[in-house]
């Protein structure tokens, strides 16, 4: 007894799945880049500015890193000058009040990526 | 019951206090006891749930610090503090809080990747602190 399979609906799902997934990529990548200048902007605005800490604002900036299947931004104050007290600033100290400003403005994101990053998703499928 | 709800946090924290831990609110004074929790928390962003609709949706954000102090080093202040800052997750977390002319939800747990950490401060003592924070829901 013998079967002939025809698979040619299965190898262009196959090449559906791959071209979509490549698609889905491109466009996560975006919302992810956006995501993390959002994050910066708010931060930025939200972060203490007094005397002490005139610079400490700038410090906060955004990274990403991408390969051929992830992306990754990272937020948050360098780690050099007044960038190094970004820490104490955010969460206090035992004596001293915390000045939440980065995990606020990345809750506030957080919502709005995942929304896109399903839009791009649904998209590419 | 209470009028806001730090206020009544803070009741909480105190009825579950060690006989030598203070509950101080939203400022430690100048000289605090050795063990202590700091309640730091506002009164919320307020928002309607419907367009041009009454603001009466309440999302709270509050920290708790944890602080403890000894003589014998740091080491001992570290164990104490994460001792203490877990009697306080345990008092606030699930605890739905009372409030005059507020329903609340039980509050919830903030993920944050933090864990005691010496004070940097010049002090007397070894210092050593940890900060929670939490989340709830209130409609009026």
């Amino acid at each position: 007894m013998s079967a002939i399979i025809d698979d040619a609906q299965v190898v262009k799902l196959a090449a559906d799945m791959r071209r979509s997934a490549a698609l889905s990529l491109v466009e996560i990548t975006a919302t992810t880049v956006r995501a993390g200048k959002n994050i910066q902007r708010e931060a930025r605005s939200a972060a203490p500015s007094g005397g002490h800490v005139p610079g400490y604002a700038g410090k906060i900036t955004t990274s990403t890193k991408k390969s051929a299947w992830s992306i990754e931004a990272e937020v948050g104050p360098l780690q050099s000058g007044q960038g190094a007290l970004g820490e104490i600033l955010e969460f206090g100290t035992a004596r001293n009040a915390p000045h939440p400003h980065l995990m606020p403005a990345a809750d506030a994101e957080i919502p709005v990526w995942l929304r896109y990053v399903a839009q791009a998703l649904g998209a590419g499928i | 019951m209470a009028a806001t709800v730090a206020d009544a946090i803070v009741a909480r924290l105190q009825s579950v206090a060690p006989a030598d831990v203070q509950v101080y609110d939203n400022e430690v004074p100048e000289k605090p006891a050795a063990r202590y929790w700091v309640l730091y928390c506002g009164l919320g962003i307020w928002s309607a749930s419907t367009y041009g609709g009454e603001h009466s949706d309440n999302s709270v954000t509050f920290q708790l610090t944890t602080v403890a102090s000894d003589q014998q080093g740091q080491m001992v202040a570290a164990q104490m503090c994460r001792w203490l800052e877990a009697k306080g997750v345990a008092a606030l977390l699930g605890w739905k809080p009372t409030v005059i002319d507020l329903t609340c939800s039980t509050i919830g747990q903030v993920q944050l990747d933090n864990w005691p950490a010496r004070d940097e401060s010049v002090l007397a003592v070894p210092t050593v602190y940890a900060v929670d924070r939490f989340t709830l829901r209130a409609y009026s």
